[in-house]
């Protein structure tokens, strides 16, 4: 069985990673991005379920020496689900600098432009207005 | 020697003896003191010299290890795939020797060595798979992750040999 402290392990690691405080970054194997800490790393990947047509998360702990510790995959909590996927993606945009581009081309566009003012409506037409 | 006599001089000696007992407490005490700043001075300069001579080490292996990655790279484009694994290794025992002897290194920096020693790790795997696949591996790719690796660990390098 999983230790449950994996769950609070995706919980932080999403948090942070949404906020842009885990630095992930790609691997030489493909679909696999690493984040490295002062003693351990985490490294996350996806791979098909040949049973299901849906994909499996996997997250790995390396010691200092890049052992494996120790891995989850989303089956070990199925209702983590989501959010495994969820780090995967932020993973992957982080790793791949996606998010950076992303933030560079919008600052490259400019800030929101107002909205065009909507032309003034045409006065009502009252019963005074009616010559007979 | 009449009674009153002996008595003054008794007195004198044994005022005497009580003085020169004190004075040698304290030259006793100055001695110990002297001693053992002494000892703590030279427990300091071992220490200061212990922690220099590890400095110069770690300058040493970091040097090591950016001619070992610009040599991984080259043997990347080479393609001389059979060769690396060991390479790879060694990179990452330096990186580790690096690691251990800097403990009190910046959160950062450790981070680095452990995610530099983790990619070593995986692309050792991933040439290692390629070798036995019958596949070219990335060599873009791979020089890539080197050559940010390099630039990332030049820059700690720096900070070593920057220090006082």
């Amino acid at each position: 069985m999983a230790d449950p402290k994996f769950r609070t392990l995706i919980h932080k690691l999403l948090e942070r990673s949404k906020v842009g405080k885990v630095q992930w970054e790609a691997t030489a194997a493909e679909g696999v991005y690493q984040a490295a800490f002062p003693q351990y790393s985490v490294k996350i990947y996806s791979r098909p379920n040949p049973n299901v047509q849906a994909l499996d998360y996997i997250l790995e702990v390396a010691d200092d020496e890049g052992q494996v510790i120790d891995e989850i995959t989303d089956t070990d909590f199925p209702d983590e689900y989501n959010n495994m996927r969820d780090l995967f993606n932020c993973a992957r945009s982080i790793g791949l600098g996606l998010d950076r581009a992303l933030e560079s081309i919008l600052a490259a566009l400019g800030p929101d432009e107002p909205p065009p003012a909507e032309p003034p409506e045409p006065p009502g037409i009252t019963d005074e207005d009616v010559p007979f | 020697m009449d009674g009153g006599r002996l008595i003054f001089w008794a007195a004198v000696a044994s005022i005497a003896g009580v003085a020169v007992s004190v004075i040698g407490f304290v030259v006793t005490i100055i001695g110990v003191w002297r001693s053992r700043s002494t000892a703590e001075q030279a427990k300091a300069a071992a220490r200061e010299a212990r922690q220099g001579i590890l400095e110069l080490e770690t300058i040493q292996d970091f040097t090591a290890v950016t001619t070992t990655m610009e040599e991984i790279k080259r043997l990347h484009r080479a393609s001389a795939w059979a060769v690396l694994p060991d390479r790879y290794t060694a990179l990452r025992k330096l990186l580790g020797a690096i690691l251990a002897a800097n403990p009190d290194a910046p959160d950062d920096q450790k981070a680095l060595l452990v995610g530099s020693i983790n990619q070593f790790r995986v692309m050792e795997n991933a040439v290692e798979r390629a070798l036995a696949d019958k596949t070219a591996p990335d060599v873009v790719g791979l020089n890539k992750i080197v050559s940010q690796k390099l630039d990332k660990l030049n820059e700690v390098l720096l900070t070593f040999r920057l220090k006082p």
